[in-house]
């Protein structure tokens, strides 16, 4: 027995598949009987896939192949082959070499498809990027060069708010409320303001001093839920709230830039996994922060609450060179407790030095840092979660999809990299072309 | 290093214990950060709690019997199958009695790092 079946000759069963036409195979096969005369017809298969295997002699498959040739209702004739299983001891030198290139040759086909002839996981070792005439974040994930806005899209991010008056966000469609008691959606805070900014932010920022791009999908309607306080706290009793609001609303994404610490071993919630897997089935992907509990490289802390949820996607953070950024937590529990992905987070203190710039809350009845108040660059998995809202809203609009189809995109699109899973998922974000 | 790196370097290492510090639930946490829990007895604790595939269309019924079993319910979120509310935690296990209660959960708080901070 040869092991070289690939350069053999073609095996034969000496019968012939007949493909008939869709939805009138009972028409197809009096027609195969009246080519051949009196013929062996196996049409056990006909009824499911519309193929029906006859056993000819040659003068049966010459009148066959005139009727294939003429007007009678049969499409084909093949003769039927002989397959093998592959696997075994069917499979082993040459044949084996064929495979393995083969699947290599495939695999760096998608890969030139998919990161349209982006930077090869070897090159983006020396790869740096900085804040231009858009922001570094949005260079890395492709952003800068979409054709495409998250027009018609609704983006919720469930937060401490926005910054109502801020002039970046003059003129866009904002639908707001408050799930904490005593106070309005106005963002005292800066944290939503800033993650609202990286989602939803404008193409062309009014500020002549300051015309950096920094926000993804710039036509998408924005849904600013309230649930964390102007203090930077809140309880699941509002967020669950919030994401109910969202999905009542049609919101394809939600974006969680929040998050509790947990401890390794500890299990996901089964209330958020169960809303999760609720909002999947109703077109709504939420998408949360794994968290900032890590100090890299000797201390990697778990996935927080509710990111650890296997139908939450969980985002990680990368600094300016494609690196884990020190604070970014990783997969450590089981049960779904793993990052899935991971966007643009900086590195605050630690070189490379760019950190996330976004518009921060000019209110001034804000407790604001020194410094210019409309913009602000900070670090965090809190601005890596909203890369990938606002990602995924360009997708929600490039393909119609939503819920567990728009993750899939995500995950098929994005950039891969040459560090561990555990720590960056499938790898880096990427938008649309 | 600079005075400025210095402070930076200080900065920077507080805010990371204060990330590493898991938050963990108490009622006095609850009561100082959260103002949407006032007038909640001490006594009690906030629960979430899912209604089952079966019972979604019949929310509103299993928060009247949930009330009925001591639950001061908050919110009923038809879209999710979620009802928030807070009760005496000796009463918890005996929700489970009620059909179309699929799983109660203690709610758990969230904090931001302070405005201030680097990472967020």
């Amino acid at each position: 027995v040869s092991n070289n079946l690939s350069a053999g000759p073609i095996q034969t069963t000496g019968r012939y598949l007949v493909l008939l036409p869709e939805g009138a195979a009972t028409t197809g096969i009096a027609a195969v009987r009246s080519a051949i005369g009196a013929g062996e017809i196996d049409d056990s298969a006909m009824s499911n896939i519309g193929v029906a295997v006859v056993t000819l002699d040659p003068d049966q498959l010459q009148s066959l192949n005139a009727a294939v040739a003429g007007p009678e209702p049969i499409l084909a004739a093949e003769p039927e082959q002989i397959m093998y299983a592959i696997g075994g001891n069917m499979i082993s030198g040459d044949t084996a070499n064929y495979l393995q290139g083969y699947k290599d040759g495939t695999s760096n086909l998608v890969d030139s498809l998919t990161n349209a002839g982006g930077a090869s996981g070897q090159q983006l070792d020396n790869l740096t990027f900085v804040d231009g005439a858009a922001t570094w974040g949005l260079q890395a994930t492709k952003v800068v060069g979409s054709r495409h806005s998250g027009m018609g899209i609704k983006v919720a991010v469930l937060d401490t708010g926005l910054d109502l008056t801020h002039p970046d966000f003059a003129g866009r469609a904002i639908t707001t409320k408050s799930f904490i008691t005593g106070e309005d959606v106005q963002d005292l805070q800066g944290h939503g303001t800033h993650c609202i900014g990286t989602s939803c932010g404008p193409l062309n920022p009014p500020d002549p001093a300051s015309p950096r791009r920094y926000g993804i999908a710039y036509n998408a309607e924005i849904f600013a839920g309230k649930v964390l306080s102007n203090r930077g706290s809140g309880a699941d009793g509002g967020i669950l709230a919030g994401i109910d609001w969202a999905i009542t609303n049609g919101c394809q994404i939600i974006s969680m830039s929040l998050g509790a610490d947990i401890r390794p071993g500890d299990t996901y919630s089964p209330i958020y996994e169960e809303v999760a897997k609720r909002a999947l089935s109703r077109g709504t992907l939420i998408i949360a922060a794994a968290g900032n509990a890590s100090g890299r490289p000797s201390d990697i802390q778990p996935v927080g609450r509710p990111a650890n949820c296997p139908s939450i996607m969980a985002v990680a953070a990368l600094h300016a060179d494609l690196g884990v950024s020190f604070y970014s937590c990783g997969s450590i529990n089981p049960n779904g407790g793993g990052v899935d992905l991971a966007g643009p987070g900086g590195n605050a203190g630690s070189a490379p030095i760019p950190q996330v710039y976004s518009t921060w809350t000019t209110d001034p009845r804000a407790v604001r840092p020194p410094g210019p108040a409309r913009y602000r660059a900070i670090s965090g998995t809190s601005m890596a979660t909203p890369h990938v809202a606002g990602i995924a809203a360009l997708y929600a609009e490039a393909t119609g999809k939503t819920g567990l189809e728009l993750w899939a995109l995500l995950m098929q699109n994005a950039q891969r990299l040459p560090l561990p899973s555990v720590d960056v998922g499938i790898g880096l974000a990427q938008a649309p072309v | 290093m600079t005075s400025n790196a210095w402070i930076l370097s200080i900065v920077t290492i507080s805010v990371l214990l204060c990330l590493t510090t898991p938050i963990y639930l108490s009622t006095d946490i609850l009561a100082q950060n959260s103002p949407d829990i006032r007038g909640v007895k001490m006594s009690q604790i906030k629960i979430s709690i899912s209604v089952d595939d079966a019972h979604l269309s019949e929310i509103e019924k299993i928060s009247q019997n949930l009330r009925s079993s001591g639950v001061n319910v908050e919110q009923t979120l038809p879209s999710i199958g979620i009802i928030n509310g807070s009760i005496d935690p000796n009463l918890v296990n005996s929700l489970y009695q009620i059909e179309g209660v699929q799983q109660v959960e203690q709610q758990e708080t969230y904090q931001l790092a302070p405005p201030s901070s680097d990472i967020q």
